[in-house]
């Protein structure tokens, strides 16, 4: 009686290991549509390499060198991944078309650039991230410690979520805006809501969370202070970038492209050279080496400093 | 034995085993395709240049090399035209010395080859330039970065990457590597690659991509200029350029091109199929080619380089022609440079080579005569367009002296009758028959040719429509003179019971659909202006435009089961504007309709109005879909129920589309009106 006690004990043991064993680790499956099915049921992540087996060599040797290999596998050991693949064909005949477009089917090709990429996705099938050109670097070792590092980004983001959601629930505000905030700062796809979500929790944005996470791409910035001015509303684009100029939520380098942003804005007023002049030449102080104050300075010397002579 | 420099040059360089000596004793039958390729290598290069390339650094070796290489003298002399000799072997002598990889490795030596021949092409580019190049190609497809295609091209598809786009700062090593990483795709996906850059006339700074300042602030903050176009924006040059260096840094032939007012580009998206991409225009100016740049000779080109065989057969034959001239046997090298050209007739360069022989040794008329006749009936059956070119360049300049108007004329007629319709393409056939107008200088004599060339191709269905869109544009705003030619036009071709407008009809129900599958916009909007004389404008009311211009104006159609029972094509063009007009497909499996739309553009919205009266619900359920390349569809909507007009607002998604595609299943389709609305990206 002893022993069978000591060996039901033994038993349950290690079932209970085998059973952790299951739950974590890499599940491969041979298509798109079940990487899905499987990444739902198992509440993981699903990773998609996707390639082009009758066209790109370097892509192959990626697929079987590293997407393919127990090393990869063993970076996986307490966190459940599924593994699929997508295979986009140049040339196939109409039987591997029909077969392939099976395989794939599902898969739309979202935020796909340039191959190999390999995309990472959320259990519901919104894509999260990538790593693909120059983010997927062409050594083997370099390209498995950029995947490696998509997938536990993509647990972190996962782990976040779900502490922001546990927060929400429990109504703990200050615990979500940190799960949030923390969350925003990953380099994947932003929940939509995010953005949001910060504003209802912190509406006076006290902590600037909100301005630094939605702080917007040069290109829109510098367009929107330029096409806005020239719409006639100057005095509001340029009360709005002085506001932000005002706080200390932003780098140096984040203030110098508001200074060119403004550059641009005065810029666009008759009779605002002598402001837009000083606004470039702000950018180009404040942070000189980074790429605001490059375009401030090739502004600055090309148009300002010209008229001043 | 008196011993020509070149011979004797031949002789103490190639170190060959033939020698000058015996090259002359040999007769013809016996020399060997080796012996003329190595003869052809010297009479091009010329004494002066071996002389110097073989004091050169191990120049006498390397000649050595080449010369007992067949396989790479007839890759380096059989892969198009070879133009500056001196910089072409200096540059192979230079790879050669540099790379011992070369002579091995048969993919390295002729991506070598090309390089060095395409230098040769432009003297604008230089060595090193190109140096950089080869050794761009040679690392990539080392580390299996290029497509799988790159292994498998000759040294004449080859040279399109050696040359690279027209900007050459897009095509540089970084740019390369950039666009290799950032842009790699299966190889007919390149068409959609100039997308990758936004359409932007005017930078973030409010300032125009027609002065300097576009990029000026900019500068030199990215990596590469491609970079900077995708980061910044850029117009059709820089997109075009954008698409072209993509596929070429992977290895995939491409060109840019020039179009009236507008840059477009041609990727070859399958071994031998080149396709046009951001194209507007069939009038296409290559900015590389092998002997002349427009897309009627790409064409031919690609039409001869496959059949490699025949290339080297037929260069074979012209090297003997040389080597008879060289003997001084004129009759015998232009018999043999005949029978080149008939052997492999698609072969531009022989042609021009058969006719520089007939300049060089002052040839008489009938010698000309059998060279045109040759053009027609080898050529210009398939090859209409470069079979001018050559008559023009050659036949019809050096016969001018002897020519009178009448002969001009019949043998412009001669030319005419040769082929049925536009072969490999569209084509500026219009400048072709003002060209021969000019010729004859007689008005009375030139009027009657006029006449009687529109007699023998107005009912051609794709050149007749040129023609008449063509006389269309000659009488100007004459408006008897056009009377006048509706008028000779009816009696010449009408029934008893025809009148002009029936006749128009036909030509319209015949013209436009080939207009339409050649991409023939002109005359397709020439013709279909025309016709729209045949039926009423519809009432605009109902019609809500969407903000934008109206970019399915100056396009062109074609559906599914065009010109069947119900259906009139001489009304399609209507369709794409506010006069309106009426389409009716078949009832196959699933009817279609594609519009092409007159300019490219991001969608605000589509009007699709349709046809009145019964049926309306036929249109239920309908997919429309738009393509930047004519190839690949996305859906962008569904026509809901039966209505007189479906409004599709499309401002927030904002579409890129060059093409618009209406699909349904099950049932014909029937419209008054299609019309999308948007801002222009060309």
């Amino acid at each position: 009686m002893k022993y069978t006690l000591r060996t039901i004990g033994i038993l349950a043991f290690l079932t209970a290991i085998s059973a952790a064993n299951l739950h974590a680790g890499v599940i491969r499956v041979d298509s798109f549509a079940k990487g899905l099915e499987t990444a739902k049921t198992r509440n993981a992540a699903l990773l998609v390499f996707v390639h082009g087996s009758d066209w790109s060599n370097w892509g192959e040797r990626l697929h079987n060198q590293v997407f393919k290999s127990k090393a990869f596998e063993q970076s996986f050991l307490n966190e459940t991944v599924i593994l699929t693949d997508v295979d986009i064909l140049q040339s196939p005949d109409e039987e591997q078309k029909k077969k392939n477009d099976e395989r794939n089917k599902g898969w739309k090709g979202k935020g796909v650039r340039t191959y190999p990429a390999v995309c990472a996705y959320l259990p519901d099938g919104t894509l999260l991230g990538s790593r693909q050109g120059q983010q997927l670097p062409k050594d083997i070792a370099k390209a498995q410690a950029a995947i490696i590092d998509l997938v536990t980004q993509s647990h972190r983001y996962m782990t976040l979520k779900n502490e922001a959601d546990k927060a929400k629930n429990s109504k703990n505000t200050k615990a979500e805006l940190a799960a949030l905030v923390r969350l925003g700062e990953i380099p994947l796809a932003r929940p939509k809501e995010l953005l949001d979500r910060i504003k209802e929790l912190d509406p006076a944005d006290a902590s600037g969370y909100h301005a630094k996470l939605s702080f917007s791409h040069w290109n829109k910035l510098f367009r929107d202070a330029t096409y806005r001015t020239k719409d006639g509303k100057g005095a509001e684009v340029e009360a709005e970038l002085n506001e932000m100029l005002k706080s200390n939520v932003y780098t140096n380098e984040q203030k110098a492209l508001i200074y060119v942003a403004l550059g641009a804005c005065h810029r666009q007023q008759e009779g605002h050279e002598k402001q837009a002049a000083e606004a470039f030449k702000k950018a180009m102080q404040l942070a000189p080496e980074s790429f605001a104050g490059q375009v401030a300075q090739r502004i600055y010397d090309a148009w300002y400093k010209e008229k001043k002579k | 034995m008196y011993l020509k420099p070149v011979r004797l040059s031949l002789l103490i360089i190639l170190c060959l085993c033939t020698t000058a000596g015996q090259m002359h004793a040999a007769g013809p039958s016996q020399k060997s395709q080796h012996d003329l390729l190595k003869y052809e290598l010297n009479r091009l290069a010329g004494e002066e240049t071996l002389q110097q390339l073989s004091n050169s650094n191990r120049g006498k070796e390397f000649f050595s090399v080449l010369g007992n290489d067949e396989a790479w003298l007839t890759d380096l002399l059989d892969s198009g035209p070879v133009k500056e000799p001196q910089r072409v072997l200096s540059f192979l002598h230079q790879v050669w010395l540099d790379d011992n990889t070369v002579q091995q490795h048969p993919v390295n030596r002729s991506m070598a080859t090309a390089c060095a021949l395409a230098l040769g092409m432009n003297s604008r580019l230089e060595e090193d330039w190109m140096w950089k190049r080869y050794v761009y190609f040679r690392d990539s497809w080392k580390d299996g970065l290029l497509n799988q295609c790159y292994g498998d091209l000759a040294t004449w598809e080859r040279r399109y990457l050696a040359r690279g786009p027209q900007y050459s700062s897009y095509s540089t090593a970084e740019a390369m590597t950039y666009l290799r990483d950032q842009i790699c795709l299966p190889r007919a996906a390149y068409t959609g690659a100039c997308w990758r850059a936004p359409y932007r006339g005017h930078n973030c700074f409010g300032d125009s991509v027609q002065g300097p300042r576009y990029y000026l602030p900019f500068r030199g903050l990215f990596s590469c200029d491609p970079e900077m176009a995708i980061e910044v924006g850029g117009v059709c040059g820089a997109l075009s350029n954008l698409g072209t260096a993509a596929a070429i840094a992977n290895g995939i032939p491409a060109t840019s091109m020039g179009e009236p007012g507008h840059c477009a580009y041609a990727v070859q998206t399958q071994p031998g199929k080149w396709q046009p991409a951001y194209s507007l225009s069939w009038k296409r100016g290559m900015h590389t080619s092998l002997y002349r740049g427009t897309w009627p000779a790409l064409t031919l080109d690609q039409a001869c380089f496959e059949k490699l065989e025949l290339v080297q057969k037929a260069g074979h034959l012209m090297r003997l022609s040389h080597w008879y001239e060289d003997q001084g046997n004129f009759a015998e090298a232009s018999k043999t440079i005949q029978n080149a050209t008939q052997l492999h007739p698609l072969h531009y360069g022989l042609w021009q080579d058969r006719a520089e022989l007939g300049i060089r040794h002052k040839v008489d008329f009938s010698w000309w005569t059998a060279y045109h006749k040759d053009v027609l009936e080898y050529l210009a059956v398939s090859h209409e367009e470069p079979a001018w070119a050559l008559l023009t360049s050659y036949a019809y300049k050096t016969m001018k002296p002897d020519m009178t108007d009448s002969r001009y004329a019949t043998l412009f007629f001669t030319y005419m009758k040769a082929f049925d319709d536009f072969g490999n393409g569209r084509w500026n056939i219009e400048g072709a028959w003002n060209w021969m107008l000019g010729q004859i200088r007689n008005k009375n004599l030139q009027r009657k040719f006029e006449r009687r060339l529109a007699s023998e191709v107005i009912t051609r269905p794709g050149i007749g429509a040129a023609l008449l869109a063509w006389e269309k544009q000659r009488c100007g705003d004459d408006e008897q003179a056009w009377v006048d030619f509706q008028n000779w036009l009816v009696k010449r071709l009408a029934r008893e019971e025809d009148n002009v407008d029936s006749i128009i009809r036909n030509l319209g129900r015949t013209a436009m659909p080939a207009a339409a599958k050649r991409g023939d916009r002109a005359s397709y909007q020439a013709i279909g202006k025309l016709c729209s004389r045949l039926y009423k404008p519809k009432p605009t009311d109902g019609v809500k435009p969407f903000a934008g211009e109206l970019l399915t104006e100056g396009g062109y159609l074609n559906i599914s089961g065009i010109g069947e029972r119900y259906d009139s094509p001489e009304q399609h063009w209507g369709i794409l504007n506010m006069h309106g007009g009426a389409l009716h497909t078949n009832s196959t499996e699933t009817p279609w309709i594609e519009v092409r739309l007159g300019n490219f553009g991001r969608l605000n919205g589509l009007v699709i109005q349709n046809r009145a009266g019964g049926y309306q619900w036929r249109a239920g359920g309908a997919r429309v879909l738009v393509s930047t390349d004519g190839d690949k569809w996305k859906q962008i909507a569904v026509l809901e129920g039966a209505k007189t007009f479906y409004r599709i607002d499309l401002t927030d998604s904002k579409p890129l589309a060059g093409w618009l595609r209406i699909e349904r299943d099950g049932h014909c389709m029937h419209f008054a009106r299609i019309l999308a609305y948007g801002k222009r990206v060309n």
